[in-house]
């Protein structure tokens, strides 16, 4: 297993305000997936993601990337963790507002001594024509294909994506996720992506369903539909 | 990095912001250190021409040169010396020039044009006075009636402020000057002239103390006949006619005593041989009378010269008793009881008191003496008198009996024996009295003046050190609000790209890369303003000494670059941006990841207080208030620096403004003369008033200051305070209180430093009076005190201008001179006050604008959302810069008190070497320009962030989200 998450649990407050988020979590992903979260909103989607990716600690449980212990890392470790490992992907981009397409990936060029290409990234990504615009002059779809430029060009093992499409329309949505599959096909990129689109558990390896802190269902697909045919 | 891409861009967008803040720290900077550097480069070309020049140790001045014995002796005990006589002649347009000859090896001169003065008829003149003068080298100039060919312009260390007399407060450079001519130039001009001023220059080699040359010098012996000034002759002349008719008054005693000596032996023959006839006795009777007779007449003599010697003396013990501090007055009849008891209260306490007593007494035994002979003298005289009365009496009645001319012999050698007895001891006590006290009067030195306290040297060097102080704390203080501002700032943007860099950080960019990349841009602004800044200040030395090089008398200046002032414009500012700045960006940055992405803040205690009660504007108000609480505190630390230095600028003008007012105003006489030789007949259309110069200590600087004591008596017509009171009470200047610090019951000590004595007052009254320092005192007292006749005096004041001998003067201070002196010192000031009001306001409208701006841009999500909901511009104005108006509000009621109290505090070290009593004084007026000036440039701010505010787009709110 390239990550194995064991029973983990997690809370946020306390006494009047205490709620508890993950109620013991286990599950276990190979290298090279696509693996969907779905559930209801406040189930905890997001929650686990940020705790596989470091960013949240756990009350309890452990959760083990390539065998090494991540809920043990201190705050430095964690990041070096982050730099080596990890591409994130939000449901509003996060750009640096005062760099241009290009820069904003090259800000993460720089976290690895073995990034992508950044032109043929470029290409991929259908950012070419775009790459010297600054984020505001860019729609959200593309501001969301350089966002997710950014998260790969560092060649991540592992992509974590929150609701990558949410803020999306039907037609970008569906470009976004070609592209998901595209780098996972091409790269052999682990990824988890968090959503509300249903649809999307037709197109990946596996998938995880979430209600009130709870995996309440957790199989894989043996027949992948094609990003391209997905219907919503 | 890549990231640091965007930091020019951050520039780009807000160049307004860093503009103004780079213009705030380049032109504080600028400020400060030409402040700083002016007084170094002064103090350095001072310096450096001192050493160069050989600047004096000190100066003293005599009555009778020092013959050129006194002089290798002195230069034996460590002490070269050096003549720097001077006549005060008159020159063109109504100036006094100075004239000294070409001095060898200290003081000497800088030539700046042209070469020395070599041969007669030529003359180098003080470089200020030939500019004002507009003379040029080559150029002849009439000094005194007599042409001279100007060879040279430049200056002398021992003149660099141009002053008259060391006690002016301000040099007049068209008025008085200095020039310079050949040794035989000057031979000639001082045997014409009869009012030199002996005056020496000395270094000292460090074997020998100022004050020990002092010493020596006051011991020193000279020939009293060869006192040239006449007035000081006179003087002498009555002294010494004093002393000579007591000793001829002795001898002719001797004389009349040898004389009845004879008669008496005559007499005894006669009376021996009174029966061998009376023919002899009448020969013996004849010889008798004669003799009597000639004893009579040196007798009024005698007691003429006595009674002098009896007065100089009891006088010298009484001015000796007042110099010590005691208050005591002795007579003939009480000195011994009074010292006797004077020892006895003193004894153990005061060894050196005690023999000084018992010196006295014995000095006044030996009077007694003298005068106990003198009795005896007479009794003798008076006894042989009416002997002689008796004899011829009894010559008369020879017939009537032998009996009474037994007796009249009888009596008669009675007398003469008495006589005799007092007659040896009378000749030796008056030959002791002569040589011992009628010798001490005189002591050659009349001025001593150490080169430290001497204005002429050290003014220009002292005006800059306390300006150059405050200058520099200024600058820190200033520098770390500007540093602190850009921190700001820079939180500003990172709290608006905190979920970018909750993503940077969820990349795997650590802390340090961060804090790294936002450190770049406030510490680019900051060591590009510090260097530019500095560069500004060297470059203005130039402008901000014109004033001082105009008014000082040194060489041109050459530039320094102190290396203490390049860390302070350069290194400094970075350290202070460096350390703010890493403080506040770092803790911001030690927020969690998540918590960046998810844009969370901490939480003020504040935000969350209750404000049900209020209205919704005002409670909309305090909440933007309480949230945006770090930008308001800066506002208000930064307004309340810029109102200080506001507070300061209206103080110096006020105060300086009050002091040409008052002296205006305070001052009665028009003339006042201080007469170095004062007639015995004053002019009856003049006051007259008696003049000390003393020094006090000045607690501000540790130093010492000059105060003048003035004796007036109750009729003075331009003084309308009573002196009535104990013989030590005085009444002081306003300017001397808050100059020393002294109020009404204190008790006060002044020195006089040529005889080293102290003075004890006891101050009973504090009166207005702005110019100079001056402290009264009963006439009567004052001359009882310093040792003086009942008559003394040495100042007249005077309505109108005086007919008196040149020679007689020391000073003339007229009012007309002393205004427009204290206006000048106005204009001298002025361009600071000027510069200190505008950098104030300038700070004030841009710290302010700064701020308020950004607490904007950061409402910006905000305020473009109730832009949606409708309200119009006023309202939201009213919303959001109505906050400000609370800041501005209450810092101006907070700040201009407390900075009014901090001036007032600081303000009297700013003018410690200003010899006149300055207060930080502000009018009415000022504190309404000053209200004035707050509120437009609260208005132009408000005005100009209402433009900006009208600009924040609807869409901001799909940009953003809060
Ligand atoms: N910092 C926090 N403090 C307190 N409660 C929190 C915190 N973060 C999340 N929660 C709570 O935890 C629960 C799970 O949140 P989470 O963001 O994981 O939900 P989600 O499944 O991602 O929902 P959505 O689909 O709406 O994004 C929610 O009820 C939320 O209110
Ligand atoms: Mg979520």
């Amino acid at each position: 297993m390239f990550i194995e998450v064991n029973d983990i649990k997690k809370s946020y407050g306390e006494g009047g305000s205490y709620v508890q988020v993950l109620k013991g979590v286990s599950t276990g992903i190979q290298k090279g997936q696509i693996c969907a979260i779905l559930g209801p909103s406040g189930s905890g989607k997001s929650t686990l993601l940020n705790t596989i990716g470091g960013l949240d600690t756990i009350d309890s449980g452990s959760i083990k990337i390539s065998d090494s212990e991540i809920s043990k890392l201190n705050p430095k470790e964690l990041s070096l963790y982050r730099r080596n490992l990890l591409g994130f992907i939000f449901q509003f981009y996060n750009l640096v507002p005062n760099l241009t397409v290009k820069e904003n990936i090259q800000v993460c060029e720089y976290l690895t001594k073995t990034p992508l290409d950044i032109n043929e990234l470029l290409e991929v990504l259908g950012l070419t024509e775009h790459q010297k615009k600054f984020p505001s002059q860019l729609s959200g779809g593309q501001q969301q294909r350089c966002a997710i430029a950014r998260a790969l060009i560092k060649n991540p093992e592992l992509l974590l994506c929150d609701e990558p499409t949410g803020a999306l329309d039907y037609q970008a949505s569906r470009e976004i996720l070609m592209l998901i599959e595209k780098i996972n096909k091409k790269y052999g990129t682990t990824m988890f992506i968090v959503t509300h689109n249903t649809a999307i558990k037709e197109m990946v390896h596996r998938v995880i369903k979430i209600k009130d802190g709870q995996i309440s269902q957790d199989y894989a697909n043996t027949v992948l539909k094609p990003a391209s045919q997905l219907e919503w | 990095m890549i990231l640091n891409k965007r930091i020019i861009r951050e520039l780009k967008e807000n160049w307004a912001r860093y503009g103004a803040l780079a213009f705030l720290i380049i032109f504080s900077l600028g400020l400060v250190v030409s402040m700083a550097g002016s007084t170094d480069v002064v103090n350095y070309t001072i310096d450096k021409n001192n050493e160069k020049n050989q600047l004096e140790d000190g100066e003293f001045s005599v009555y009778v040169p020092l013959t050129e014995n006194q002089q290798q002796e002195l230069e034996k005990m460590g002490a070269r010396t050096e003549a720097a006589f001077y006549v005060d002649l008159s020159g063109p347009e109504k100036s006094v020039l100075r004239i000294f000859k070409n001095r060898n090896s200290i003081n000497t001169i800088e030539l700046e044009e042209g070469r020395l003065a070599d041969h007669r008829g030529e003359i180098v003149l003080e470089k200020h006075y030939a500019e004002k003068h507009g003379i040029r080298v080559g150029q002849s100039i009439e000094v005194d009636q007599k042409n001279y060919q100007v060879t040279g312009i430049g200056t002398v260390p021992d003149y660099s402020n141009v002053v008259q007399n060391v006690s002016d407060v301000l040099a007049d450079l068209k008025q008085f000057s200095i020039g310079f001519v050949s040794e035989s130039e000057f031979n000639q001009l001082l045997a014409e002239d009869i009012n030199v001023e002996y005056n020496y220059s000395y270094k000292l080699d460090g074997k020998l103390t100022d004050s020990e040359l002092k010493e020596k010098l006051v011991d020193l012996d000279f020939d009293k006949t060869k006192v040239a000034n006449k007035y000081m002759q006179e003087i002498i002349d009555t002294i010494e006619k004093g002393k000579n008719d007591l000793s001829g008054g002795v001898n002719d005693l001797a004389d009349g005593t040898q004389k009845l000596a004879n008669g008496a032996n005559s007499l005894k023959q006669g009376s021996n041989e009174l029966a061998e006839g009376a023919g002899s006795l009448v020969s013996g009777t004849d010889q008798l009378s004669s003799g009597l007779e000639e004893l009579t007449n040196s007798n009024t003599t005698l007691n003429q010269a006595a009674d002098d010697v009896f007065q100089g003396m009891l006088a010298q013990v009484n001015s000796e008793f007042a110099n010590m501090g005691m208050t005591v007055t002795v007579t003939g009849d009480n000195y011994s009881s009074v010292i006797d008891s004077l020892i006895k209260t003193i004894d153990g306490s005061d060894a050196n008191t005690v023999i000084v007593l018992n010196t006295m007494k014995a000095q006044l035994d030996s009077y007694k003496a003298f005068k106990d002979g003198l009795t005896a003298y007479t009794n003798g005289v008076e006894s042989a008198y009416s002997g002689s009365v008796e004899l011829s009496a009894g010559a008369d009645s020879l017939h009537q009996g032998s009996e009474a001319v037994a007796n009249g012999v009888n009596t008669l050698s009675n007398g003469s024996a008495e006589l005799n007895s007092g007659m040896g001891e009378l000749k030796n006590q008056v030959t002791n009295f002569i040589n011992e006290n009628m010798a001490y009067q005189y002591v050659n030195l009349i001025t001593f003046l150490e080169a430290g306290d001497n204005q002429r040297i050290t003014s220009c060097k002292s005006d800059a050190a306390i300006n150059k102080n405050s200058a520099l704390i200024a600058g820190v203080i200033i520098l770390t609000l500007i540093a602190y501002m850009i921190s700001v700032f820079v939180i500003h943007t990172i709290d608006k790209e905190s979920a970018v860099i909750g993503a940077l950080y969820s990349m795997g960019y650590v802390k340090k890369e961060l804090l790294k990349h936002f450190m770049i841009l406030p510490m680019l602004v900051v060591t590009a303003s510090a260097l530019l800044g500095t560069g500004l200040g060297f470059m203005l030395i130039g402008e901000n000494i014109k004033e001082n090089v105009a008014y000082y008398s040194y060489p041109g200046y050459a530039m320094v670059f102190p290396p203490y002032l390049l860390i302070y414009g350069v290194l400094l500012p970075i350290l202070i941006a460096l350390l703010v700045n890493y403080t506040v960006i770092n803790s911001k940055l030690s927020l969690a990841p998540l918590k960046l992405l998810r844009r969370e803040k901490k939480q003020h205690q504040l935000t969350s207080i209750d404000l049900k009660e209020m209205g919704f504007i005002n409670r909309y108000r305090i909440r933007q208030l309480l949230r945006e609480i770090r930008g308001n505190i800066t506002l208000f630390c930064g307004l309340s620096i810029a109102i200080l230095l506001m507070v300061f600028g209206f103080s110096i003008y006020g105060s300086i403004s009050a002091y040409v007012n008052n002296v205006a105003s305070d001052v009665e006489y028009n003339y006042l003369y201080l007469l170095k030789y004062p007639m015995e007949t004053a002019p009856t259309d003049a006051t007259k008033a008696y003049t000390e110069s003393l020094t006090a200590d000045l607690y501000l600087t540790g130093g010492e200051m000059d105060v003048t004591v003035q004796g007036i008596d109750d009729q003075n017509p331009y003084f309308d305070f009573s002196l009535d009171g104990e013989k030590n009470e005085v009444v002081i200047s306003d300017s001397v209180a808050s100059k020393f610090g002294y109020r009404v019951g204190d008790e006060i000590t002044l020195f006089d430093n040529l005889t080293d004595r102290n003075y004890n007052f006891r101050v009973k009254a504090v009166v207005n009076f702005a110019s100079g320092l001056y402290i009264f005192m009963d006439i009567k007292d004052m001359r009882e005190l310093f040792g003086q006749e009942e008559d003394y005096y040495n100042t007249l004041m005077s309505d109108q201008e005086l007919d008196i001998e040149a020679g007689r003067i020391a000073t003339v201070i007229t009012v007309d001179k002393m205004v427009a002196a204290a206006r000048q010192m106005f204009t001298m000031m002025y361009g600071l006050v000027i510069t200190i009001l505008a950098a104030s306001v300038l700070l004030f409208a841009i710290v302010m604008y700064l701020l308020v701006k950004m607490m904007i841009d950061k409402s910006a999500f905000s305020i473009s959302l109730i832009k949606v909901f409708g309200y119009n511009e006023r309202e939201i104005k009213k919303l959001y810069l109505g906050t400000t108006f609370y800041t501005v509000a209450l810092t101006t009621l907070i700040a201009i008190p407390a900075s009014k109290m901090i001036i007032n505090k600081i303000y009297p070290y700013m003018v410690s070497n200003v010899s006149a009593g300055m207060n930080a004084t502000m009018s009415p007026q000022s504190y309404l320009i000053m209200v004035a000036i707050i509120l437009s440039a609260y208005a132009i701010v408000n005005f100009m962030v209402g433009r900006h505010l009208k600009k924040i787009s609807l869409v901001e709110i799909l940009k953003e989200r809060e």
